[in-house]
């Protein structure tokens, strides 16, 4: 092994591991004190949104159930986006205005659905994975393979 | 989340201690209860076929020092027996072997060793080289110089690179059945204390009866993968050059192998005397 595979591994399984952790205090932040996303901020958390999910939040829905109504925030990467750009601590829906809070509580949840998923895809198919293995295996060549070929190699 | 990482590198990888079984206990072992071995070397152009070959002749020279090495190669291709530096240059009596420097385009002189029938071949050969034999042809050759090994009671290991040349698919009438003779002296082989290592390209290319017979294959980076085999394809695909799997019946284990890059000078070796099938087919057009 002498690629040294596992702190390879340990790049990116550590790196989506952080940026979800960084993408829940952003969350609960909002949470506590119901605000929405200042410009700095906002940058931040679309750029760890997508190591922390691995762009898995596609094939799950978020949906807000209003006291008339059931809304669709569209999957879970659109959701995130589009309440990254709110502006005010509240949403008005078809009349119905909702805290920005119970949405960011909708979409935390829906995350924690596809954080998992994005652990086990960042050690499964990443590329350090792949390479971390490289290497491996006892070497069946001789001791000293100058013993056999001498000094006149072709190297080109 | 640490936890499973942790957890995660504390499982055992058992890929290397297998490999590190078959080529300990398979392929280099020499008891004679067990007899030799027969591996057989798959993977595509350049990735390592020869090297892993002469990696093993090297191995043997150096564990087994009394051992026979004996080393086939092809007429008019670059010769692979020049990566080592000793060696000794065999041909059956009526061929004539010309050496052509592929750079310079100048004849070169080796040393040749004529032989008429393979008892005297034996006894002329000689431990800590390759013994390189060329013979008219290379089925006929070949399948003899194998049959005869099988009754000679010392150990020897014979490569044999490409090995679609000894056993190639589609072969009518007497070649037809001595590749079959092969097929099922290869069962045996090992038993006559011969070690055989063979590699090819492709087993697409090679006799259905000589196919199947080897005890352990070694796949190379991009090999197809036999559908019988414990390999997955993924995992041979993955492969960099210099690592191999290393597949014996049910188990499968890595092994890695440094490069034997060619030496100067760079030649190809003609046999004079054999008529080229180039020529041959193109009188008859």
């Amino acid at each position: 092994m002498k690629k040294n595979p596992q702190k390879q591994l340990r790049a990116t399984f550590d790196d989506v591991g952080q940026a979800q952790d960084d993408i829940r205090h952003s969350i609960d932040y909002c949470i506590r004190f119901n605000t929405f996303l200042d410009e700095e901020n906002r940058d931040i958390f679309i750029n760890r949104l997508r190591t922390a999910t691995l762009g898995l939040g596609t094939n799950k829905k978020v949906f807000y159930p209003g006291k008339n109504n059931t809304y669709s925030l569209g999957n879970v990467e659109h959701a995130a986006y589009w309440l990254s750009y709110r502006e005010s601590n509240y949403v008005i829906f078809e009349g119905e205005t909702v805290e920005i809070k119970e949405l960011w509580k909708r979409l935390r949840d829906a995350l924690f659905d596809v954080f998992p998923h994005a652990i086990e895809t960042s050690i499964r198919i990443s590329k350090e994975q792949k390479y971390s293995r490289s290497g491996g295996g006892r070497s069946v060549g001789p001791k000293n393979l100058e013993r056999f070929t001498g000094d006149k190699q072709y190297d080109p | 989340m640490r936890d499973l990482l942790e957890i995660s590198n504390t499982i055992p990888d058992r890929s290397e201690e297998m490999g590190t079984f078959i080529d300990d206990e398979i392929i280099m072992s020499r008891r004679i209860a067990d007899g030799g071995s027969t591996i057989e070397v798959l993977g595509p152009q350049g990735t390592g076929k020869t090297s892993l070959m002469l990696s093993y002749a090297c191995r043997i020279m150096e564990e087994h020092p009394d051992e026979i090495i004996i080393w086939r190669d092809s007429y008019k291709s670059q010769c692979q027996f020049n990566r080592l530096k000793n060696y000794e240059i065999f041909a059956e009596s009526g061929v004539d072997l010309e050496f052509r420097d592929l750079y310079k385009d100048e004849l070169l002189d080796f040393p040749v060793t004529m032989f008429d029938d393979y008892p005297s071949l034996l006894k002329k050969m000689s431990p800590q080289q390759l013994n390189v034999v060329y013979v008219k042809d290379p089925i006929v050759g070949y399948i003899r110089l194998l049959s005869f090994l099988r009754r000679y009671k010392e150990w020897q290991s014979v490569f044999i690179d490409e090995y679609e040349d000894i056993a190639p698919l589609n072969q009518e009438g007497d070649k037809y059945k001595l590749i079959g003779l092969l097929g099922n002296n290869l069962k045996n082989i090992r038993k006559g204390l011969v070690s055989l290592f063979c590699n090819t390209q492709s087993k697409s290319q090679i006799d259905w009866r000589v196919r199947d017979t080897f005890m352990v294959t070694s796949y190379l980076s991009g090999a197809k993968v036999d559908g019988i085999s414990p390999v997955y394809q993924d995992a041979v695909n993955s492969l960099d050059r210099g690592e191999s799997w290393l597949s014996w019946y049910g188990k499968f284990g890595r092994i890695n192998f440094p490069p034997v890059i060619p030496r100067f000078p760079v030649f190809e070796t003609v046999d004079r005397n054999a008529v080229d099938d180039l020529d041959l087919l193109l009188s008859t057009m």
